[in-house]
């Protein structure tokens, strides 16, 4: 008796977490949301009291954000592309090969996410400069490629070291040689981390600040960059009407996420379904 | 050598790069404003919007926009890394940074021929070199000073050490030393019988605040005052006239005349033609116009700034100072070293005032 | 699997990538921090002697403070990050049907892929005195801008993407651990949160460790959650950073704060992994 108690306690002292973590990542949000039609001209306490386009008329004046969004998807895509394609690469290596320093690699792999971002956008610049690149774009990419890069790794390692190895050896006595029990067995269950490592690609490239303050020009930058240097001169709910945009347009994403990869693959089906 | 000389020079170069590219202007691409468009650095609002406004009535030719980030003088290591062609043509900017640009030599001389407007500002306002050359356009002149908002703020403030006052738990907004050039440290040393040179009582001050928990918020830009101010965050700042423009829907009461121990500090604001300039006729000619008895009203109606021009009507009391009162109130430091010492005080702050908040 | 060569040549775009964009990079910025600097000069000058003054600067108790909120903060906030994201993964990956696991993946998805901007901006209208905070430090009995709400703001401004990643990472985790077991266990008598914590839970230590170390290494290089949320007075290690940077150009001394923060940040990842497979992977 005592245990079902304990049981049916601790099974609704989860529900209750799983509900305030989830209340707690939408209610910024709504509210933001909210704010994004609030008529007032300053920034006023929510809820606001009448409610208007104003800050979206705004928004779409402007086309500081509009060619921010642009250069942000065309880094975010190929950035994601390279990292992904590398960091898999490297993955498989960490993961299926023994040798000396292997370790030492792993975490050689992951530092760039150790490293402030700032100090990475600063030393980019520096050697750019050294090697006489000065465009926006080359400076943005290898700076994204670098930071989304450990992603990539960690996510597709994640993924492999789930999977037991045994049954790799498994296929291995039923007669595949190495290659096939890598491509029959092994790659489809790494498809999960391999899939979510580039989806974590995309959105940190798309994400990024710091690194990206150092290495835009007057012609290429990225909307965070651009929202960044709207914050810190003029902070108004006009960022409240973009984050609506970016939200809409991270929606936009993921259905087309759905589509074309299905978002059960895109974090895996597991060896084991329920 | 000669390789190792090169690389400095890109790091240099490169390193204003970086920041220069965070405010959205470039250095090595020069070709792309020669022409017949000014490059001009302004503050964010309301400098910036005012200055759209009276650039599309000059209308002489484009004008491109950069933003000052953070304190004013943050755009010195960007004129500096870039020289000899930076590129910006005109910078609005105040007393500190003014001495600076001319140290440097990056102020254009400037005459009547150029400015024909400065004839009606009162020459003593102009920032001159050691061969009385003038060096700069001044526009308005205003106070940095302390301020509160009484509907928010607990009690009413008669004096610098009831800032001190329990009651006033989180309801300060301090400018970090970058903001300022740190006169709000000044403004506690002054307070405790220092002053620029001697910063020691003032520290002691700012650790006693910063322990109290008084302090509810470091600002970094003005955007942080307008928003702390405006949403009732924060009651109480030291904060300059113009950023003050900004703060709409709070009732502030300026404390330039309270009390003696609350300090004004004085400076002059206004345009620098940077002497590497290439559209310097341009330069001097908008400048020229954004001085003009209408458009000096103009600037005091959107900035909130003393105009300078002696025929510009203005009604700022709280910066109308009679001689008895400027006496007491009203300070004007030594504007040389308070940039020298930036650097120390930026640390000093990390070090000893950060950990109490 | 013993090295081959096929292997060495799938490592060459990623130690490339690493040599190109982050080791020479880095080398340089050791070089500049050992660099001279004056005060009022963009870096340090072209011949600048070598010093260890930017070291021995910071060798000042009150630095360090920097480095440990840093650590501290993140500490909390990752752990936090797991515990709240393990229950949404588990969840997702055994309790939902396929139709809500897509949304439920979905819409992790998408609070991942909000930008950290729009995330602090939301949160600090939520939070921020337009927002709740009024009512929430009347709640907790603290005052609206003191360190431990300002702290509270800055740990949920982290958590807000943790949580979502905390899952992501941990989902293919848990599906990869085989029901059986526990059902196995409780069969045998053993209740069900037993059977989670000596069953379940072990199995996933791999996949907490990585989510874990995605959460802190994150938190570590943090930079617009503090510089946003902390108001001024949570200062992370890359806050401190980035004003050597911008606000009062000192190269030198920003460098040697990032190669400190770099060496710190290495040696406390390589540690947790080397002491979490020695402790869990050999038995």
């Amino acid at each position: 008796m005592l245990q079902r108690y304990i049981d049916h306690f601790g099974a609704w002292a989860v529900v209750g977490t799983i509900l305030l973590t989830v209340t707690f990542l939408i209610a910024p949000i709504i509210v933001s949301i909210l704010m994004s039609f609030d008529a007032r001209s300053y920034l006023g306490r929510f809820p606001p009291t009448e409610f208007s386009f104003h800050w979206y008329a705004r928004f779409f004046s402007d086309s500081y954000y509009l060619t921010g969004l642009k250069t942000s998807l065309i880094i975010a895509v190929i950035a994601a592309s390279v990292s992904t394609c590398a960091g898999v690469c490297a993955a498989i290596v960490l993961d299926r090969y023994d040798f000396p320093g292997k370790q030492a690699l792993e975490t050689i792999f992951l530092s760039p996410l150790v490293i402030p971002a700032v100090v990475v956008g600063f030393s980019l610049l520096l050697f750019f400069a050294l090697l006489g690149v000065f465009q926006g774009y080359p400076r943005l990419l290898a700076g994204h490629i670098i930071i989304t890069f450990p992603y990539a790794v960690r996510t597709t390692l994640a993924g492999l070291t789930g999977i037991r190895r045994n049954l790799t050896e498994a296929a291995m006595t039923l007669g595949a040689n190495e290659r096939q029990a890598f491509w029959d067995v092994t790659f489809p269950l790494a498809r999960t981390g391999m899939v979510a490592g580039a989806v974590f690609a995309f959105a940190f490239s798309m994400d990024d600040v710091a690194v990206s303050l150092f290495l835009t020009s007057p012609q290429t930058y990225t909307l965070p960059v651009a929202m960044v240097s709207m914050m810190r001169t003029n902070f108004d709910l006009t960022i409240a009407a973009a984050s609506v945009i970016l939200m809409l347009f991270t929606i936009g994403l993921i259905i087309i996420l759905d589509v074309i990869v299905g978002l059960e693959r895109v974090i895996g089906g597991g060896v084991y379904r329920s | 050598m000669s390789i190792k000389f090169t690389r400095r020079d890109l790091l240099k170069t490169a390193a204003a790069g970086g920041t220069v590219a965070a405010t959205s202007s470039f250095p090595f691409i020069n070709s792309a404003h020669a022409a017949e468009a000014l490059s001009v650095v302004d503050w964010g609002p309301p400098w910036i919007d005012h200055a759209k406004k009276t650039g599309e009535a000059w209308g002489k030719a484009e004008i491109n926009w950069t933003l000052h980030s953070g304190g004013a003088a943050s755009i010195l290591p960007k004129i500096k890394a870039a020289w000899p062609n930076p590129p910006y043509d005109l910078v609005d900017n105040w007393s500190p940074v003014f001495l600076s640009m001319v140290r440097e030599g990056w102020a254009e001389t400037v005459t009547l021929d150029d400015c024909p407007n400065l004839a009606n500002i009162p020459e003593g306002l102009i920032t001159k070199d050691a061969d009385g050359n003038w060096k700069n356009i001044p526009r308005g002149t205003a106070g940095v000073f302390f301020t509160y908002a009484p509907e928010n703020c607990p009690i009413e403030i008669k004096s610098i050490d009831d800032l001190l006052d329990p009651a006033l738990k989180g309801q300060i907004l301090w400018p970090n030393p970058t903001l300022n050039t740190n006169l709000q440290v000044v403004a506690l040393a002054k307070a405790r019988g220092g002053d620029e040179y001697n910063m020691e009582p003032g520290w002691e001050f700012l650790k006693e605040l910063a322990a109290s928990g008084n302090i509810g918020r470091v600002s970094a830009n003005t955007s942080d005052v307008i928003t702390s101010l405006e949403t009732a965050e924060t009651s109480v700042t030291f904060v300059d006239q113009g950023t003050l423009s900004g703060v709409k829907g709070t009732e502030l009461i300026h404390l330039t005349k309270t009390d003696p121990t609350l300090k004004t500090f004085v400076f002059v604001s206004g345009w620098c033609v940077l002497s590497s300039s290439k559209n310097k006729e341009l330069a001097f000619d908008y400048a020229n116009f954004t001085i003009s008895k209408e458009n000096s009203e103009l600037y005091y109606q959107d900035v909130g700034e003393v105009p300078v021009n002696i025929n510009a009507e203005h009604d700022i009391q709280h910066l109308r100072f009679s001689p008895e009162e400027t006496d007491a109130y009203v300070v004007i430091p030594d504007w040389d070293h308070l940039g020298v010492e930036l650097d120390n005080w930026n640390k000093r702050f990390e070090k000893d005032i950060v950990p109490l908040l | 699997m013993k090295l081959s060569r096929g292997a060495i040549l799938l490592l060459v775009p990623g130690v490339g990538i690493l040599l190109a964009f982050l080791v020479l990079p880095l080398a340089n910025v050791v070089e500049e921090s050992f660099r001279l600097f004056e005060p009022g000069r963009i870096g340090a000058a072209k011949d600048a002697p070598y010093t260890f003054f930017n070291y021995a600067e910071l060798i000042n108790v009150t630095y360090l403070y920097y480095f440990v909120e840093t650590a501290r903060i993140g500490f909390i906030a990752s752990i936090v990050g797991l515990i709240l994201g393990f229950p949404i993964a588990y969840v997702i990956a055994r309790r939902f049907t396929p139709v809500w696991r897509k949304i439920g993946v979905g819409f992790l998805i998408g609070i991942m892929f909000l930008s950290t901007l729009v995330r602090v901006y939301a949160l600090q209208l939520t939070f921020g005195p337009t927002g709740i905070a009024k009512f929430l430090t009347g709640l907790l009995g603290v005052s609206m801008n003191g360190r431990f709400y300002t702290e509270l703001v800055v740990i949920l401004g982290l958590l807000h993407y943790l949580v979502p990643i905390a899952a992501i990472t941990l989902l293919g985790t848990i599906q990869n651990v085989n029901p059986r077991l526990t059902e196995a266990a409780q069969a045998l008598g053993a209740p069900r949160w037993m059977a989670h914590f000596t069953i379940t839970i072990p199995l996933c230590v791999p996949g907490l460790l990585s989510a874990f170390l995605i959460s802190f290494t994150l938190c570590l290089s943090a930079f617009v959650v503090p510089m946003i949320l902390g108001k001024g007075k949570v200062l992370f290690v890359s806050n401190l950073i980035y004003s050597r940077f911008s606000e009062i150009a000192n190269y030198p001394s920003g460098s040697a704060i990032s190669i400190i923060m770099l060496l710190l940040s290495l040696l406390i990842i390589y540690g947790v992994t080397y002491l979490v497979t020695t402790r869990w992977i050999k038995h």
